[in-house]
């Protein structure tokens, strides 16, 4: 028999096997997506539930959730598409409290953790005695927070842009600062075990730090720019400025792990070029293609991780190692705990026109939910690094900290939440939103009614009698509207803004049509794009500081 | 010139702000004004960069608000006038006043907010400091809960 035949067919046995579970991750999240938006539970918790319950029965799905997978494939779409969306204007006004948060607050958090297991170890739970460099490695892979089931159930409550921007920019940065903390603390832990290598001292550890994080920032910068500057802004195809982003999502992580600088504060550096500076250069077309397929491709790739985390989870070893996974939890709350309050009260302290409210500060502690980076991380141990026993262990506790936060935290925060009064979507606002839709609905049959009696598929005594019905629906709705800004008068206020916001919308596309059109130098384009944007930027903050007035209260 | 002066910032005490001083000027038979303050305190010096906009925006929506609360008083067949002016609230209210030489400022109260009883409500505060201040009346309105 032909070797190369059989090899042939073997790999595209592998293939269709790989081809058949994407299919079945792909029709089991729109289901999962359809049910928990009808049971208001987060998405990724769904999916997460939905995949403990597959492993408990033989599935096709046979991927394995490797280190590998997760941080070069999964991660720098996840990362890019989340900092498409960040404004800089209010993650610039917030940026010295997501620092903070992201630098200090992961390293506070690496050795709180790192302690309480140290000491754990050597007191209530002999199994996990372990060197201090091993604990802190854990203490790194745990403190990185995953947003991406918080952030879907904000967007959904509609909670502040600054409680959303503190929590999503507080988790980009600390991805970052967690993997670099994780490095040094694996190459501290191998010359300590084996005694061979350079040791490490603070100012060292600090420097290369600050090396990996501002390298990995640099880098990302640099072809963000370019990226945002060159092809966005000259390439006038859809399609083309697409395929770029993805190669800048991918690239950037690439280049600056070549370089052994953070790839995953690469991809956010570059992302947030694009979100800022490119988006704003390219035509409305494009930016809609772009938002368009980032979101689904953050669909689907949340859609494996989730999924994957639930079918690799094994829940009879869970039982078996109770007293692990809950040293790992209190370790886990307890430095959340220290972190967010104590760093934002810190930061009051010293920047008090910006202090994080308490009311955030409870939704922060509770929304740090883990995910994909700290599984990865852990998943990229082995025994090399510390005995098999140690890495089996931290794998185990990774993954129980992970569902607990995935499937407590993360179904409860959105109760908290309203709870604490901080979802902006009050139920006048969502009354405010129904009748909007309904009124703009109503209007287009209005209109497709027009049409079908003027292009003669209608009678004109269907059309009368049709007409006057949606007539006498479209007083009822506008009258209903009325009413509900009688009794909500505040409401007025939001919808101005919300008006004003997509009139400056229209005046920037208008801008830039007349640029392309050659009507306008680009002199003066850029002066009124600048200043559009200022404006955009001015009631973005306008709404933040009415919408904090309202939390306050 | 004597007459109402109706604070105005589109919150949930704006309509019945409003609609009181409408009522009061229909009674008195007196000019209404409304007025507006744009206050970019709140919008700390990191900001500065954005203030000119800010203060932009603040005007537009102001300009906008006010003339909801003007069409409010027309269709009650009152003719009003309206003042936008920029500084901090409570100063630029007081200094309105003294210049105006208006008869009674009316405030809009927030949502949940009750008469304080002891004297914590933070309206209630300002209300009383400028009264204090201005020697000119000030009456709160709060909105009807819903």
């Amino acid at each position: 028999m032909d070797f190369f035949a059989l090899q042939g067919a073997a790999e595209e046995g592998s293939l269709i096997q790989t081809e058949l579970a994407f299919v079945i991750i792909l029709s089991l999240s729109a289901l999962v997506a359809l049910v928990s938006r009808r049971i208001r539970l987060p998405y990724t918790v769904a999916l997460v539930i939905v995949g403990l319950a597959l492993s408990f029965v033989p599935n096709p799905i046979d991927i394995d959730l490797s280190s590998e997978l997760i941080l070069v494939l999964l991660v720098p779409p996840l990362i890019f598409e989340a900092t498409l969306n960040l404004r800089w204007e209010v993650l610039r006004r917030n940026l010295a409290v997501i620092l903070l948060l992201a630098i200090v607050g992961t390293f506070l958090g690496t050795l709180i953790v790192g302690g309480i297991i140290t000491v754990a170890g050597q007191t209530l739970v002999p199994e996990l005695d372990v060197a201090p460099a091993a604990a802190l490695a854990f203490g790194a892979l745990i403190s990185a927070t995953d947003p991406v089931a918080v952030i879907a159930l904000f967007r959904d409550l509609g909670v502040s842009k600054r409680l959303s921007v503190l929590v999503e920019g507080e988790s980009l940065f600390n991805d970052g600062v967690a993997i670099v903390l994780f490095n040094i603390a694996l190459t501290v832990g191998a010359v300590t075990a084996t005694g061979e290598g350079e040791s490490f001292t603070l100012s060292q550890g600090i420097v290369e730090f600050l090396r990996v994080f501002l390298g990995g920032l640099a880098v990302g910068a640099v072809l963000g720019y370019l990226v945002s500057t060159v092809i966005l802004k000259n390439v006038d195809d859809n399609l083309i400025e697409t395929a770029t982003t993805v190669a800048l999502a991918f690239g950037s992580f690439i280049l600056a792990e070549q370089f052994h600088v953070s790839g995953v504060l690469a991809v956010v550096a570059a992302g947030i070029f694009v979100g800022n500076i490119g988006m704003q250069n390219t035509s409305p077309t494009t930016k809609i293609t772009l938002n368009n397929f980032w979101e689904f491709a953050a669909f689907v790739v949340n859609s494996m991780v989730f999924l994957l985390i639930g079918l690799e989870a094994d829940l009879s070893q869970f039982q078996l190692n109770l007293s692990l996974i809950a040293v790992a939890l209190v370790a886990v709350l307890f430095s959340r705990t220290v972190v967010v309050y104590g760093l934002t009260w810190i930061h009051g302290r010293l920047q008090a026109q910006r202090r994080v409210p308490l009311k955030y500060r409870h939704a922060m502690f509770w929304g740090g939910l883990r995910g994909a980076i700290s599984l990865a991380l852990a998943l990229s141990l082995t025994g090399s690094y510390f005995s098999d026993l140690i890495v089996q262990e931290f794998q185990l506790m990774t993954f129980g900290v992970v569902l607990f936060t995935l499937l407590v935290q993360g179904t409860t925060i959105g109760p908290l939440l309203e709870r604490l009064g901080l979802t902006a979507i009050s139920k006048p606002q969502q009354e405010q939103q129904r009748h909007q839709a309904l009124l703009y609905a109503t209007r287009a049959g209005r209109r497709e009614l027009d049409r079908l009696y003027k292009d003669g598929i209608i009678s004109a005594e269907i059309f009368q009698a049709m007409s006057n019905v949606y007539s006498h629906n479209l007083r009822s709705r506008n009258q209903e509207l009325r009413e509900l800004l009688v009794d909500y008068p505040e409401l007025e206020q939001s919808m101005i803004l919300q008006a004003r916001k997509d009139l400056l919308e229209a005046e920037r596309t208008a801008i830039s049509d007349a640029n392309q059109r050659g009507l306008i130098s680009e002199d003066i384009y850029h002066e009124l794009i600048r200043e559009t944007d200022d404006r955009r930027a001015a009631l973005d903050l306008i709404e933040m500081t009415m919408q904090g007035r309202a939390d306050k209260e | 010139m004597a007459g109402i002066v109706c604070a105005t910032r589109g919150g949930a005490g704006s309509r019945a702000v409003q609609e009181q001083a409408i009522k009061y000027a229909q009674q008195q038979e007196c000019d209404l004004i409304f007025l507006y303050i744009i206050d970019v305190s709140g919008m700390d010096e990191a900001d500065e960069r954005l203030k000119p906009a800010v203060k932009e925006e603040l005007y537009w929506l102001g300009r906008t608000l006010l003339q909801i609360a003007q069409r409010r008083a027309k269709n009650a067949n009152i003719s009003s006038e309206v003042v936008i002016r920029e500084g901090n609230v409570q100063e630029e209210i007081r200094r309105y006043l003294r210049e105006s030489s208006a008869t009674i400022l009316l405030l809009g109260a927030p949502r949940g907010t009750t008469t304080a009883t002891f004297g914590d409500d933070a309206v209630e505060q300002m209300a009383s400091d400028i009264q204090d201040q201005s020697g000119v009346p000030v009456e709160i309105v709060r909105p009807q809960e819903v």
